[in-house]
Parts: C-alpha cells; sequence; structure tokens
C-alpha cells in the first residue's frame, strides 16, 4: 500500500475526529423533547421519578453465535495460529449510576476451523466502566486474549477512550422531515492503551500497541430493523519513530436484519492490515444471529 | 481500498462540518394524531399506562419504551461497544376523556429517542 494513500487516510480520520469535536463546541441542540396541544403539568415529583426508573433496565445483555463463512487469514488464537471457524459471545451490562456510569463485561470465544470447528480455541474477556455526558461517552476498559486449547502468547491492556457522538435525526431538522424512519448514529474518539502486554500494533503481531482511533456509523435504512454499519478502529506503535502514526487499521462494514425487538441477523466482513510496512492481513466475512434480554428494574424491586 | 475509505471518511466528515448548527425536532406524525382520543381508544392501541396521575389540569396517563438492547450495544470481533441505555417517556393529559395534551419525554436528554414513544402508539393510527 502506498504511503501516500495512507497519509490522506489518516488525515480523513483526523478531520472526521475534528469535526465531531467541532458539533460539540456548537450550542445546545435540540432537547429530545416533543408536544402537542396543551401543556402538561410538571411530572417531576419524587414519586413519579420513581416509577418510571422502575421501568428502565436493571441489567440486559444478549448471546451472539457467527460462523465465518469466508476466513483465509483471521487467526483462531493470539500467537496467529488456526484460523476461526465459529465465535460465540456472551455480553452483560447494568447501569451503575444512570447513564453517567455503566459496568460491562464480554466473554467472547473462538473455534479453530482447522481442528473441527467445535473446540474453543481462544477467550477474550472484556471488563469495562463506561458512561455519557450530554455528547462525550468514555469507558475505561480491560481486555485479555488467551488460547484456550494449549499454551502461548497472551495478549491484554487496558484503555482510556472518549468519543464523541451524532445523531441525524436530532441534530439535522431536514433529516427527520426528509428520512422519517432512517437514522445516522456516528461516533469518533482515541484512546490510550495505559497498559500493555503484548497487545500488538499490527495484525502480524510486531510492536506494542500506545493509542487507538474508533470511528464507527450507524445508518439505520428502516425504523433500526435494517442496519447498515461501519467501524474502524486505528492503532498506533509505542515502539515506532512517530507514536501517533496508525500502524494498524481494523475496518468491519456489515448489514443486520432486526425481525423481532430481541433477534438480529448479520453479515459482516472484516479487513485488518498494517498500514505503515507490508504483512499479514487478516480478513473474513461473518454471518451472525444475536439474541438480546433486558431485564427491567421493577422486576429487582419485587 | 484505502481511497474509497478516505473518501467516505472524508464525506462524513465535511457533512458534520456543515451541520454544526442548532436544528429544531420536527414534529412526529403519530404524536399529533392522538389528541381527541378517548381513554378506551387509547388502552384498545397501545394497553395500560403505567401510570394515571390526577392533577388540577387533568389525568396524566403516562407510557415508556425502552430502546431495545440490539439498538443500544454492537459486538465487534472480539468485544462490543456499549451506547447508552435510553428510551421515551409519553405523558398523555385527558381532559373530559378526551387526550388534549401529548409530551414525548427522551432519557437521557442526550439522546434522541422519541421514536420509541411513537412506537408505543403506532397502532393507534389507522
Amino acid at each position: 500500500m502506498e504511503q501516500r494513500q495512507l497519509t490522506t487516510l489518516a488525515r480523513a480520520v483526523g478531520l472526521l475526529v475534528l469535526s465531531i469535536i467541532g458539533l460539540l463546541a456548537s450550542p445546545p441542540l435540540s432537547l429530545a423533547l416533543e408536544k402537542y396541544g396543551r401543556p402538561l403539568p410538571s411530572m417531576e415529583q419524587p414519586d413519579d421519578a420513581a416509577a418510571r426508573e422502575a421501568e428502565e433496565t436493571l441489567f440486559g445483555g444478549y448471546f451472539l453465535t457467527a460462523s465465518f463463512v469466508s476466513n483465509p487469514t483471521f487467526a483462531a488464537r493470539p500467537d496467529n495460529t488456526g484460523l476461526v471457524g465459529l465465535r460465540h459471545m456472551l455480553h452483560l451490562e447494568t447501569d451503575l449510576y444512570k447513564q453517567y456510569l455503566t459496568f460491562y463485561t464480554d466473554q467472547n470465544f473462538f473455534s479453530d476451523r482447522t481442528k473441527g470447528w467445535i473446540e474453543l480455541s481462544e477467550w477474550d474477556g472484556t471488563f469495562a466502566l463506561t458512561g455519557l455526558v450530554d455528547r462525550l461517552g468514555w469507558h475505561i476498559q480491560y481486555e485479555r486474549d488467551a488460547p484456550l486449547d494449549k499454551s502461548g502468547i497472551i495478549q491484554a491492556y487496558s484503555d482510556a477512550l472518549l468519543t464523541s457522538r451524532f445523531q441525524a435525526i436530532q441534530d439535522l431538522s431536514w433529516w427527520q422531515r426528509t428520512f422519517p424512519n432512517q437514522n445516522l448514529t456516528a461516533y469518533a474518539g482515541a484512546a490510550w492503551l495505559f497498559y500493555n502486554s503484548n497487545y500488538f500494533a499490527r495484525p502480524d503481531n510486531t510492536g506494542r500497541a500506545l493509542f487507538r482511533y474508533v470511528a464507527h456509523a450507524d445508518l439505520d435504512l428502516y425504523k433500526n430493523r435494517v442496519v447498515l454499519y461501519g467501524d474502524m478502529n486505528f492503532f498506533t506503535d509505542r515502539e515506532a519513530g512517530n507514536k501517533l502514526n496508525p500502524t494498524e487499521m481494523d475496518w468491519i462494514i456489515g448489514l443486520a436484519l432486526r425481525f423481532r425487538e430481541d433477534m438480529e441477523l448479520s453479515v459482516y466482513r472484516e479487513q485488518d492490515l498494517s498500514l505503515d510496512k507490508p504483512g499479514l492481513v487478516q480478513k473474513y466475512v461473518a454471518v451472525q444471529l444475536r439474541y438480546s434480554f433486558d431485564v427491567p428494574k421493577r422486576f429487582w424491586k419485587k | 481500498m484505502t481511497r474509497a475509505i478516505s473518501a467516505l471518511v472524508l464525506c462524513i466528515a465535511f457533512w458534520l462540518i456543515g451541520c454544526a448548527a442548532s436544528q429544531p425536532i420536527e414534529p412526529s406524525p403519530i404524536g399529533q394524531t392522538l389528541l381527541g382520543k378517548s381513554k378506551q381508544e387509547l388502552i384498545s392501541c397501545a394497553g395500560n399506562p403505567l401510570q394515571e396521575t390526577k392533577t388540577a389540569e387533568g389525568t396524566v396517563l403516562t407510557y415508556y419504551k425502552e430502546a431495545p438492547m440490539l439498538e443500544e450495544s454492537l459486538s465487534f470481533s472480539k468485544g462490543s461497544r456499549s451506547g447508552v441505555h435510553h428510551g421515551c417517556w409519553a405523558y398523555l393529559l385527558m381532559g373530559d376523556d378526551r387526550v388534549v395534551g401529548v409530551e414525548y419525554r427522551s432519557v437521557p436528554p442526550s439522546v434522541h429517542a422519541t421514536d420509541h414513544c411513537e412506537e408505543i402508539f403506532h397502532t393507534c393510527v389507522p
């Protein structure tokens, strides 16, 4: 890949991050409040607030299983051996304090298609605190990727991520007029890997990651039933001359079909490639089924 | 491939720059049509309210809908990135057994979620 192309890409991502930060600096946007007819009395009495809170989520999550229908190079262990066949993941999250502080964990497992598809070969565990203040999102996360069927490299890191968020239906008056059943949600930001044990800076397991730049977009094509999404994740290398320059780019594009509120079928493609020198490109296409669950606070109070 | 991705990212960036201005929310079509409906009509299409509060101005019926978890969190290759839990509270002011006022309120306020209030009443429109 040419250096010029990579520079253009890095500048483009930088501009995207800056433009979203610029949105933050703009005056407060709509209050996500709509009124029709006569004005209502204030509903902010303490009893009402408690009743409303009881309907909100106590904890929720989802289970997913995916088949890597095409996988020429995506490795099944942190030491880059094997090829992923199946993926299973459990995600759990709970609000600790409103939207400002949420805990979540992901337990992600891969199997190796070169060893019969079923036996699990890698376990990735993530524990994180996350939250949202107005448009600013943040998380502090610990991730540990370890082999399961044999000993080998364990990759682990902790990072602190800051993102800013954009919602077309809220931020653009013409959007809702033109696309009443569609929405575009995007966020971008940067993270610092303040702890790193063998978490590499390229797909070929070289270097050590220092910073991460993320950009994500969900294009809701129809009432959150059909969603096209894309995600980009860049890593920099703390051992490189320029510690801010991305050395790895991981991108995903996918299409999700939600045929029930709690069930989703998606197909997505991921490619992880080195940016500063030729190296291993890890890529695959997967078909995934996700089933979600959600327990409101009133169940706990009963 | 890199050029195509760069072009896409640049387009999104310029678009966002162009949007950095305050914008009012457009009214939702269903909220307007609830005005004038009777309590019985509401219950038959949207179910029982979570709460009924008597006030000096009239009775307020309260409904809530939380966004589905699939909308709030997305998975990636080795984990996920959580969104924010959000939902929409709908308050309907009744006067002489008719809806005379409607208010949709997103929680948290920084996330637009009034579309979930629309979902509560989507079977109430012909």
